[in-house]
């Protein structure tokens, strides 16, 4: 049961990094290389205001909104200029994640920090104790998820996202302004990273490097699932912290990461698209 | 309605496709572009439709200059536009390629006029279904139906009658001049099917390596033009 819970666990915590990536790489196809770095934002927003003395829900409440202001200053000054240059891209979110993580280092130093547990104690869940804020964090993970869901699926705003996501331009043609779909879309999902940077910044040592851990089993959580539904994500998520968890219980950590990604590369190399990919007539 | 003058537009690396082109097409008209493969036809509906810039040249739309217009900006003046291939979102249901339709404008409702789907009841009786799960000439009908519930001033069709059965050709040829007599819609096709334009289109241009070398011939009649058929579509 632990092990489940602890699966569970990372699980919520990847999904929550997941959901800001599906838009951001699902949507626009940018490989935001500053993506962790917005999670770092979330983190230190947490860090900062509850250092000042204010409470840690107000912080978590500010987290996604200084996470949307990030990213959309990156999306406007460096971003927008290079959409269709695949490597550019890369390149320059790259640049932006090191100035960011720079940035953090200059103004809280490069030592970890610790954010005091919101939600301490335990609950037993199936007869095993399981820490409540850990608890909190898979409910979020959970609610925010299906919220994304509905928001996507079932509203006429993501009937337009994923009209962007499917053909960017038949969508224009339609009416669409993709720009500002654009706009909109980058700042939603580092708004989710700030969010989820917030939310696991008690349960984990807050330090520079903390976004860099999530990034590449992030996007390997969605290039294995694909990025045209959520459901997608959700399995890649499932795939690599299940799995991760299970070889972490005989291997070394490092043992397990080799197995995870060489896993990941033999499904995307027969599934580039992802396993629950649609054939399209 | 729509004019265009000395248009000029192309491909990276691909040089001029279109050189020069002028076309006007009246307000309540449907004219029939044709022309063999790589004339122009495809390059002059995605230049008209924004999805490709114009290097030289401009394009008017009910009087306004559109040519430096964003497509999507050209689509909220009035823009409907059927891509050859359809590029109908196959992942969506037909409903939510109807609503898409509706919602990529400001002001209009969600919802699907009723006129449209009593215009193609195929796509009523299969709302719930996957777009991509219809046969080619239902897609067509949903590509078109998608464009009109856009409440567009003109439409841009490309090349509509392509990988559809005969019988289906007709059916939608005739919902076309039905739309067209009925609402007055300005109508601009880039076709080679005779089928879907005799009997149907008001007039016809031809388009020769990029630029328009003839205009307002009559549709009428046009499968019995051995000289024209011959010069400018090899028949």
């Amino acid at each position: 049961m632990e092990l489940f819970l602890d699966t569970l666990n990372y699980f919520s915590l990847l999904m929550l990094v997941v959901l800001g990536l599906v838009v951001i790489f699902g949507l626009m196809n940018v490989i935001n290389m500053a993506h962790g770095e917005f999670l770092l934002v979330g983190a230190y927003t947490v860090v900062g205001i509850t250092g000042a003395g204010y409470s840690f829900w107000l912080a978590l409440a500010l987290a996604p909104v200084a996470g949307a202001v990030v990213g959309l200053l990156v999306e406007a000054l460096v971003v927008r200029r290079i959409y269709h240059r695949f490597l550019d891209t890369i390149l320059a979110t790259w640049g932006v994640s090191l100035i960011l993580k720079q940035g953090v280092i200059l103004v809280f130093g490069p030592t970890a920090q610790s954010v005091a547990n919101p939600l301490p104690g335990v609950m037993n869940v199936f007869g095993v104790d399981y820490p409540r804020m850990r608890l909190l964090i898979m409910a979020v993970a959970i609610l925010l998820t299906l919220v994304l869901y509905i928001a996507m699926f079932r509203s006429n705003l993501g009937l337009r996202l994923r009209a962007v996501i499917a053909n960017r331009d038949m969508a224009s043609a339609l009416g669409l302004n993709t720009r500002r779909m654009d706009m909109a879309s980058f700042g939603l999902g580092a708004a989710l990273a700030g969010f989820a940077g917030a939310i696991i910044s008690p349960v984990m040592s807050v330090d520079p490097q903390m976004g860099a851990g999530f990034l590449i089993p992030s996007f390997l959580s969605i290039l294995i699932g694909g990025v045209n539904s959520l459901i997608g994500p959700l399995f890649g998520v499932a795939a690599i912290s299940g799995s991760s968890n299970l070889i972490a219980g005989w291997l070394s950590q490092a043992d397990t990461q080799i197995i995870v990604f060489l896993m990941a590369m033999v499904v995307i190399r027969f599934f580039p698209e992802g396993i629950l990919k649609r054939r399209q007539k | 309605m729509l004019e265009i003058r000395q248009l000029a537009a192309g491909y990276p690396g691909g040089g001029r496709v279109l050189d020069g082109l002028d076309l006007s097409v009246p307000e309540g008209a449907f004219v029939a572009v044709l022309g063999r493969n790589g004339m122009g036809k495809t390059t002059l509906m995605r230049a008209i439709c924004g999805l490709l810039r114009a290097s030289e040249g401009t394009i008017g739309l009910g009087g306004e200059d559109i040519t430096g217009l964003a497509s999507y900006a050209r689509a909220q003046r009035g823009i409907g536009y059927v891509p050859q291939g359809r590029e109908i979102f196959g992942d969506f249901t037909v409903a939510e390629n109807l609503t898409i339709g509706r919602i990529a404008k400001p002001g209009l409702s969600p919802a699907v006029p009723r006129h449209l789907l009593e215009l193609f009841p195929i796509l009523a009786e299969r709302s719930r279904q996957r777009a991509g799960s219809l046969s080619g000439g239902q897609q067509q009908q949903l590509a078109i139906a998608r464009a009109l519930a856009g409440e567009p001033r003109l439409l841009l069709l490309d090349e509509p009658a392509e990988g559809i059965q005969p019988s289906i050709v007709q059916e939608i040829a005739q919902k076309l001049r039905e739309i067209v007599d009925t609402t007055g819609l300005t109508v601009l096709m880039a076709e080679q099917n005779l089928a879907m334009v005799d009997g149907w289109a008001d007039s016809l241009a031809f388009v020769d390596h990029g630029a328009i070398a003839e205009s307002g011939v009559a549709a009428a009649g046009i499968r019995q033009d051995q000289s024209r058929l011959s010069k400018y579509l090899s028949i």
